[in-house]
Parts: C-alpha cells; structure tokens; sequence
C-alpha cells in the first residue's frame, strides 16, 4: 500500500509540473501585465498630453521632453516636431531605443498624424510597464488646428477662450516662419549629451 | 487517497486561471503588436457603416458594441447597439461576448481613441471577430448616420490632413521671437546604441 | 486499487489537455468578414436612405451654389474642378482649375483626402451642369462638394454667351395660371443595379446618371410637350401668378422626399423640372435620376421661355450687367500658371485618362 501510495503521489507531482510548465510556456514571459490589468491602467492614468501644453513646453525650451515622431521616416523628414526623434512604431520596442523610451526622468511623448500610433505605442510600453509616456491628443493634424492655423473664437466666447486664442495665435508665430523644415535644420548643433538616467539634471541640454 | 486527490485538485485550481474560459491571455507579445501596428484592415469605412446600418435587414451575424459610460449610452446610441463599458471589458460576461467568434463585434466609443484601445487590445488578444468604428459616437452620429457626408478614402484620420511643410512654410513668423535661429533641431532619425541623447534641449 | 490507477491516470490526462488546450483557442483564421444580407427594393432601400441621413436635397442651402466671388477670394484654399470640354479648359481656365471629365470625377475624388481642401468647387460653362453633379456627388457622401453658381459664363466674359444664348420670350404664349393638380402616388420606379448593398448601389446609379445627358431645351420641351410630367419648382405664389403650361408645382426644399410628395411623380414617364436658372432643377433631376426617375431638367428655367416677364417680375432673371465679370483666366494645359501651386502637383492617376473627344451634334443639344 505505502509503495502505491507513493507512486500516485510521484505521479501527481510529475501530472502538475507536466500541467504547470505546458500552461506557463504557452504564456510567453514578457507578458507580465495582464489583460485585465492594463484595461484597468488604460481607465485610470493620465495618458494625454494637449496641443497647448506640448506648445508651452516646447516654447519654454523644456529639456525634459522628449518627442517620439512615430511615422515613417519619409513622412518625418518632409516635417516634424522641433527636437523630435524618429522611431517608427514598429520599431518602438526595438532594443537600441529602449533606453530613450523607458525612463523616469524625461517626459516622453508619442506623436503621428492622428492620436492612432500613439495610442499603440502608449498601450505596447504599458505592457512592458514603462512611465512617464503621453500621447499626444490628435496628433499633427490636431497641432495644425489647434496651434498653427487656431480659429478666432466669436464674439460672445469666454475670457478663457480668448486668452487661449491669443496663445496659440503667439505660438503659431513662434512655430511657423518654415523653422521646422529639415533644411534648417542640417545647419543647427545636434544634440550630443545622452541621458544618464537617474543623475540630477541628466536631461539633455545646454549646448551652444 | 481521498486526501491526495482533494489536494490535488485544489492544486489545480490554484494553476487554472486558464481553465476559466473567460480569462485570457494576451496572445501577441508586445514586440509582436508593435510589428502588427500599422494593420488597420479592422477599421470600418463609412461606406461599410452606412452599408450595414441602412440594409433592410439586420443582420444576425453582427453586434454593435457602445463602449461608453451607461449614462451617456441611455442618452443615445447606434440602433442595436449593446453597452459594454470600456472599463469592464475583461469582465466576465463580457469577455464572453468578445470571444463568441459566431458572431462580429463592431466597437465604437467616446472617441477614436477610446474605440483604438480597445481595438488593439483585442488584437493583442488575438480575436479577429471585431471591427472599429473611427471618430467617436458624436462624430458617427452627426457625419454618417444623421447626415451622410463622409466620403474619402482618408476617413481614418492617420493620414495627414494638411500638407505640414507648407503650412509652416505659409504661417508667417513673428517679429518677436527670432525662430530659425533659437530653435533645436534633429534632422534624421536618431539611431543610437544603448545611451540615448534626448532631442533637443539646445537653445 | 488498479481502478484507482487508471482513474487518476485517465483524471491526469484529461487535466494536462484542458491545460495545454485553453491558450489555443484563438481561431487561427483571417480577419472576420460582415455580411450584409442584399437589398432587394433598390429605389425603396435609395428614397429611405436619402431620407433618413440628412435629406441633402431639402436642406435649407440646396443645391449648395457658392458665387463666383467666393471662389475668386479662395483660390489657394478651395480645390477647383473644371468639367468642361478639354478644348474649352485649353482656352481658358480659373487659375488652379484641374480639368477632370465628368464621366471621371468620381474616381477621380475616391481616393483623394477631400477633406484637406475646406471645399472643392465644381466648375461648368453655365452652373446647371456643376449643380447636376455636385448633387450626386453630395448625395454619394462627398459632404464638402460645391457648384459654382452660373458658370464660367459669369466668370469671364469671354464665355458669357454661354447664358446669353440661352435666354428667351420665344414661348409667352406656353404661359399659364391655371392650376394642375398632382398625379396620384404611385410606386417608385425600379432600379436594378448589380450592387448588392447600399454603397454599390449609390455608386452604381451615380455613374449611371453623372454621364446622362439630361438636360432639355425649351424647343426641345415644346415639340413634345406630352411626353413630359412637367414639374415647377418654385414658391407657390409665383407658380399661381405664372408657369409653363401643364405644370404642377412642388413645394422647393421640402416636397421631393419619400414622406412627402414624391411619390405623386410618375414612375413610368419622362419627368421634366425646370425653375428659374436651371441650376437648382438639375439638382432635384440629378436626385430624381437617382432614384430611378426618367428625369430632365429645362436648360435655362424660366429665364428660356419667359425672360421679360421673370425681369419685370425680379424673378431671378439673367441680367448681364450683374452676372459679367472680368475674372482673370489661365490658358493651356497647366491648371496654373505659378509653378509652386499645389494644383500643378496632384498626384493621381485618374488624371492621366484620355479627355474625350468634342462630339457635338448640336451645341445646344450637350448640357454643361
């Protein structure tokens, strides 16, 4: 009986580890968040950044921010962001970005031509349990409307409206003027200091 | 014995989150989803909106699914529709609806970026019974259902409505800032091995 | 005790297989298609359709003229398309005009983003053919298509004769004040296209009617009077003071819809709705055409038949003083003649299609 007994017993041992590596290597590792999870990470944190706080950060030459322009490279040389980085989003989890991506220091945020690329590129580094990423809310076509060609609010339009109007009408001339063209842009320094992550003022600035 | 076999099962239980057929797995690793990002064959053009909504008959191989809140959902919704919070979407009954492959979901919700989430989400999932709506509830409601006027092949909004290089090109620089030369700039993609620079920063 | 073997051996295999069996249900497949059961009542599924998402005919701007002022102020911002003969663009063009036939003009707005220009304006000698195709280019959704009112006759001179032509008092004694009561409602016509759902379907009757030559001139009217169900499409007050004769009035903006009065048109026989200047009855004609309708517009409208009285009357009447202007135009091939302008570039392979040739029986006889 003892010797039975001990065989089912090393039998159900084998029977779950059998079970529990079939289950668990069917489960590809990285897939630390689940589902649930994230539908609840999505619901609940801040995920976007405006058109008008992206214009004020940039105005204010904000050395935390970094852009992601997630086009193709093509579509990012014709016109970018200043001070954009291309990645194209299939490439965004590739390994040599992961360190501007994944980080806790800079403010990162993920354009395209609409909110769609961001959005996906917002949820993949999710998964991966990334911080500090935002999407920017209507990508370039939403930066023209709101930012380069802003509509005068009517007459009867609140304080807030009109303040917000003049704004933008500022930031308009402050981006326009073809500064953001490529051409321009082979005669500027390019940004030589790499981040070192968690070092006070690691961020990249103060050239020139 | 008894004892061993009641261990065993409860053993089994403890490892079943799977065995629950309600709870999923992503099935795409995110590496993966970003490879499958571009793919939008799942969205819905107008046309094919209009197309179902105003056919005689409904069909009984498709769903409408409102992703909004119960509130705004009560206010107005696609005819048929049924609501399905965006929050509660691996719920159970829900998860359900979304893994019955008898049936299409089509999903729309507050916005084209509430609708994108989900949408993705199920892609990585690796259901292939879902369709999204682009814009948004007010957007369809107002540009496709209300008064049919969307008809471009540039319906999804990813593709770049203005020629960027020329509206700067066009939107006069002001007297008060001397832009051409405070600005930083990156020209070419950045590729760099492990230590990253951010972009721009100069001034 | 063996049977407690082969049950916990049975029990193991059936737990290692529910296991290893639940991550793989994803259905390995393409993506799921719709189906969409056909629509049998094509001109039922049409009248509906056009009724229930936005009625585009009966809405308070229809046929949606913008004046030739506007186009002039928004060279750069509107996309410009010119339908006339290739020979006529050749002589003569607005600057940034892109000259696109209109058998073509569908294909060719298909798979351009139309909504980068804030609109695209449709440009004919007269305005009555830009009305005509800008109506079924807004009933196929195309939201943001405009007909430049009067035409290329209003813009320059040297097409003005386009609508001086056309004027006339040839016909005073077809005027009538006696009122004709609406045809009893009937049933739609019947449309049988080979589209299976409602966008074929649309598509299918748009290129059909984009093409037809649908338009009628008042001799043309007259000589067969009887064959036409002759609809007048203006207020009531004016239509109970003046009409061609036999005409029966519709109510404008509001009586051409499934609900209302359109099912009192006669399915089985040639239409004809004419109003002041032709351009809005081509609109109703184009909708009417559509739906399956044997319609027709009267070239001209009322401006053909009884130009001195709609003057004395300030019914809409052709004024030359008011409709010439000296707008300037581009000669040749190039839709400009600034090189950097943004008509010049369209890129689509629609424009590489053969202009038709100039087959013209009779000028007259070839609406615009």
């Amino acid at each position: 009986m003892k010797k039975l007994d001990a065989l089912f017993v090393g039998l159900l041992l084998i029977g779950s580890l059998w079970a529990f590596i079939v289950n668990t290597a069917s489960n590809t590792p990285t897939n630390r968040i689940q589902p649930c999870d994230i539908i609840n990470i999505i619901s609940q944190s801040d995920k976007y950044i405006t058109t008008d706080e992206l214009a004020r950060r940039l105005m204010s030459d904000d050395p935390t921010l970094t852009l992601i322009d997630l086009r193709e490279n093509k579509e990012f040389v014709s016109y970018s962001l200043p001070g954009a980085i291309n990645i194209p989003i299939e490439k965004i989890l590739d390994n040599e970005y992961r360190d501007i991506i994944n980080q806790d220091v800079q403010t990162v945020v993920f354009y395209s031509n609409s909110s769609d690329l961001a959005v996906k590129a917002w949820m993949l580094t999710k998964r991966l349990g990334y911080k500090n990423n935002f999407i920017l809310k209507g990508g370039l076509n939403n930066w023209v409307e709101t930012i380069l060609r802003p509509t005068e609010p009517s007459e009867t339009a609140s304080r807030e409206e009109f303040e917000r109007y003049n704004f933008r009408k500022a930031a308009s001339a402050y981006f326009g003027g073809g500064s953001a063209t490529g051409e321009v842009s082979t005669s500027a320094p390019k940004p030589k200091v790499a981040i070192k992550r968690k070092k006070k003022q690691a961020a990249g600035g103060g050239c020139d | 014995m008894k004892k061993y076999i009641f261990i065993y099962l409860i053993g089994i239980l403890a490892f079943s989150s799977c065995s629950n057929s309600n709870k999923k797995t992503f099935v795409l690793t995110p590496q993966e989803a970003a490879k499958n990002a571009q793919y939008d064959a799942y969205v819905i053009s107008p046309q094919l909106l209009a197309d179902i909504y105003y056919s005689q008959e409904k069909s009984s191989n498709y769903q409408f699914v409102d992703l909004r809140t119960p509130k705004v959902f009560e206010n107005g919704h696609i005819d048929g529709a049924i609501n399905i919070p965006f929050i509660t979407i691996t719920k159970n009954d829900n998860c359900k609806t979304f893994l019955n492959q008898d049936r299409i979901n089509i999903i729309y919700g507050e916005n084209t970026e509430q609708t994108l989430f989900a949408g993705y989400f199920l892609q990585q999932l690796g259901l292939k019974n879902y369709f999204i709506i682009l814009g948004g509830y007010d957007f369809i409601k107002n540009n496709i259902i209300d008064h049919y006027n969307v008809y471009s092949a540039h319906y999804n909004p990813e593709i770049a409505q203005y020629d960027y290089a020329k509206i700067i090109a066009e939107t006069a620089g002001n007297n008060n800032y001397s832009i051409s030369t405070s600005k930083p700039k990156v020209s070419a993609p950045i590729k760099r091995k492990k230590k990253a620079a951010a972009g721009g920063g100069c001034d | 005790m063996k049977k407690y073997n082969i049950i916990l051996g049975i029990l193991l295999i059936l737990i290692s297989i529910s296991f290893s069996s639940c991550t793989n249900d994803v259905v390995e497949s393409t993506h799921a298609t719709i189906n969409i059961p056909p629509i049998t009542n094509q001109s039922e599924a049409l009248a509906n359709f056009f009724n229930s998402s936005g009625d585009y005919i009966n809405a308070i701007n229809s046929p949606y003229l913008i004046s030739i002022d506007d186009v002039k102020d928004n060279l750069d911002n509107y996309l410009i398309i010119d339908t006339r003969y290739h020979e006529d663009y050749v002589s003569g063009h607005i600057d940034g005009a892109i000259n696109v036939d209109r058998e073509h003009i569908i294909n060719f707005l298909k798979p351009l983003n139309i909504y980068q220009y804030p609109k695209i304006i449709i440009v004919d000698n007269t305005g009555q053919g830009a009305s005509y195709i800008a109506s079924i280019l807004r009933a196929m959704g195309f939201g943001n298509v405009f007909p430049m009112k009067d035409g290329m006759a209003s813009w320059n001179k040297k097409f003005a004769f386009h609508w001086q032509n056309g004027i006339g008092d040839k016909y005073n004694n077809y005027i009538d004040t006696k009122i004709y009561k609406k045809a009893k409602k009937g049933k739609l016509p019947t449309v049988n296209t080979k589209g299976k759902t409602l966008s074929e379907i649309l598509e299918l009757q748009a290129q059909k009617a984009i093409n037809f030559n649908y338009s009628v001139t008042i001799d043309n009217l007259i000589a067969n009077i009887d064959d036409y169900y002759i609809i007048n499409y203006w207020q009531k007050a004016k239509y109970e003071k003046a009409h061609l004769k036999g005409a029966h009035w519709y109510e404008p903006k509001n009586s051409i819809n499934i609900n209302k009065d359109l099912l009192t048109i006669p399915a089985n026989k040639k239409i004809l709705v004419y109003c002041f200047t032709g351009q809005n009855s081509s609109a109703i004609t184009a909708y009417l055409r559509l739906l399956g309708y044997d319609a027709y517009s009267l070239r001209f409208g009322s401006n053909s038949f009884m130009h001195s009285l709609s003057l004395k009357n300030g019914w809409h009447a052709y004024n030359a003083a008011d409709k010439i202007h000296e707008y300037p135009i581009v000669t040749g091939v190039n839709p400009s003649v600034k090189k950097e302008s943004k008509a010049n570039t369209i890129k689509n392979p629609d424009l590489n299609f053969k202009h038709r040739n100039v087959i013209q029986p009779d000028p007259d006889e070839v609406c615009d």
